[in-house]
């Protein structure tokens, strides 16, 4: 996940209905700074695991 | 076999079908008790006094007559304010939510009826039950700390004695975190076993709804009451049910324990880390086996935790985070936000991740052959209400994602998993163990923690102000 400029999370805001003053868009970007390196070390833990289908979470064991 | 403490639950019931106490005494004893001391716990949101002794009057009239009233005939109950109860408001710690009362109750509210409890009133959660704080609750141990999360109140209410259950949910530790800092137990039972038809979603694929009670036995009891398929849940497994309260007694002699305490389990506070130490001692008497085990896959809790949290979240509360983004708080508007905005491959990447960090964990069993792993359920007490950060020899720590990330992995994994009391730190605040079992595996989860709880005095120790809520 590249990490989002102020004009790019402003336009996915608003293609939401996000829009007023409760959105702070300079505050967003600061925080999406976490959520970029987190995005990362989801890539390196995934970069060795096997295919599968995500959305086909059960929690029993085989 | 082995000698287990009998719950509260279990004591009551003898004593309601004895005659020696009935449902509008105790029921009455518990608002009495609610009345005198929760202007400080701020425990419950709304009691229903009416409905209440009207319940506690149908349940004494069954049992005077000798028939079968239920499991939990004519004991007093909490529910978290996120649950559906016909008549009354569901406000979910939120502005965002208004005043009119749900048409029908939740399934685990019919059921809970079903089994005879008597609900007196709805418990203070985190807003949206997205937080470890809960305010305005506070911790009986301690009233200028905080309960813990989001089922807050419930924890709060539980410790007090001014119920000896309340229903409580768990996303990423929302049962576990309270039970923990509160001293009391608190089961997130496996994901599917409990209906969540009828109670306000955070995260649907990470939600669990389980008991905080007195004892591990009220634990097994209460959540035999809620637990089993749901056709109005489709996610409810169609496994059938043990008898919870049997297995109790079964005894811990071979178990293997898995052992966890490195990893996303460090650091924590010294109290913290004496305290568990003495745990596995004490499970090793009993006859455990202890093996450490080191799962570096959980070291992602944290991110795959919040990249499903974060767009689940934002989807379940659109409408309001749209019209309303006002009525939510900043913090929690900008997790839902932030939601809306992180591209689709990120969620993905979190179910993923989750499907690593579940296959990690089944690994660990299986290579080691164990029953049930155990770590501390938390690395520190209960924070201040207002303090956002905790510090670990120095390290300073975010409040939320200290207690998260040793909780969240077995939401990730959709595991059993138990917060037993283990002890105080040197402020006199509960310390918790926390046991994980295999999925479905609650029967052997209990077992553990009510031999470790029947070989420990940490259920005898009460705040003060139990004894000003009696």
């Amino acid at each position: 996940m590249a990490e989002p400029s102020r004009s790019r999370i402003a336009r996915v805001l608003e293609e939401n209905g996000l829009t007023g003053p409760a959105f702070d868009v300079a505050e967003l970007e600061t925080l999406m700074v976490g959520w970029v390196l987190a995005a990362e070390e989801l890539d390196r833990l995934l970069a060795s695991a096997p295919p599968g289908d995500p959305t086909a979470f059960l929690p029993d064991w085989p | 076999m082995t000698a287990v403490r009998a719950g509260r639950i279990a004591e009551t019931a003898v004593r309601l079908r004895d005659g020696s106490v009935t449902s509008v005494g105790l029921t009455t004893a518990a608002l009495a008790g609610i009345e005198r001391v929760d202007d400080r716990l701020r425990a419950f949101r709304l009691v229903d006094r009416e409905g209440a002794l009207e319940a506690a009057r149908q349940a004494d009239a069954l049992l005077e007559a000798g028939k079968d009233a239920g499991p939990l005939a004519g004991i007093p109950v909490g529910i978290k304010d996120i649950v559906d109860m016909a008549g009354l408001p569901t406000r979910a710690g939120s502005p965002a939510y208004p005043e009119h009362a749900r048409t029908a109750d939740a399934s685990v509210v019919t059921r809970l009826r079903e089994a005879g409890a008597v609900i007196v009133g709805k418990t203070t959660t985190h807003e949206l039950a997205c937080g470890v704080y809960s305010p305005p609750a506070a911790n009986p141990w301690d009233p200028d700390r905080m309960p813990g999360g989001s089922s807050g109140g419930s924890g709060a209410a539980v410790a007090a004695g001014l119920v000896p259950m309340a229903l409580g949910s768990d996303t990423g530790g929302s049962i576990r975190i309270p039970a923990s800092v509160c001293g009391v137990a608190g089961i997130k039972p496996t994901f599917g076993r409990v209906s969540r038809a009828g109670v306000e979603a955070l995260a649907w694929s990470l939600d669990h709804i389980g008991p905080l009670a007195t004892t591990v036995a009220d634990c097994a009891v209460s959540l035999q009451a809620i637990a089993g398929h749901d056709p109005a849940d489709p996610s409810t497994s169609r496994r059938p049910v043990p008898d919870f309260s049997a297995c109790l007694a079964r005894g811990v002699e071979g178990l293997r324990l898995g052992v966890l305490r490195s990893g996303s389990f460090s650091p924590q506070q010294e109290g913290v880390v004496a305290a568990f130490a003495e745990a596995v001692e004490v499970l090793r008497s009993l006859g455990c086996e202890p093996v450490e085990v080191e799962i570096p896959q959980l070291d992602h809790t944290l991110a795959a935790e919040f990249a499903i949290v974060g767009p689940e979240a934002a989807s379940y509360h659109r409408r309001v985070l749209r019209e309303r983004p006002e009525s939510i708080s900043a913090e929690i508007r900008n997790l839902f936000a932030i939601g809306t905005i992180i591209p689709s491959s990120h969620y993905l990447a979190g179910l993923r991740a989750r499907l690593v960090i579940r296959d990690a964990l089944r690994s660990a069993f299986e290579q080691h052959g164990l029953d049930v792993m155990v770590t501390p359920t938390l690395p520190a007490t209960a924070a201040l209400p207002d303090q956002r950060e905790l510090s670990f020899g120095g390290l300073l720590e975010d409040v939320t994602a200290a207690y998260v990330r040793t909780t969240a992995p077995f939401n990730l994994s959709g595991q059993p998993a138990l917060s037993v009391p283990c002890g105080f730190d040197g402020k006199g605040l509960p310390i918790g163990l926390q046991i994980a079992g295999r999925p479905f595996d609650e029967a052997s989860v209990l077992q553990v923690g009510a031999a470790y709880e029947s070989a420990t005095p940490w259920v005898d120790h009460r705040p003060p102000i139990h004894a000003e809520a009696r």
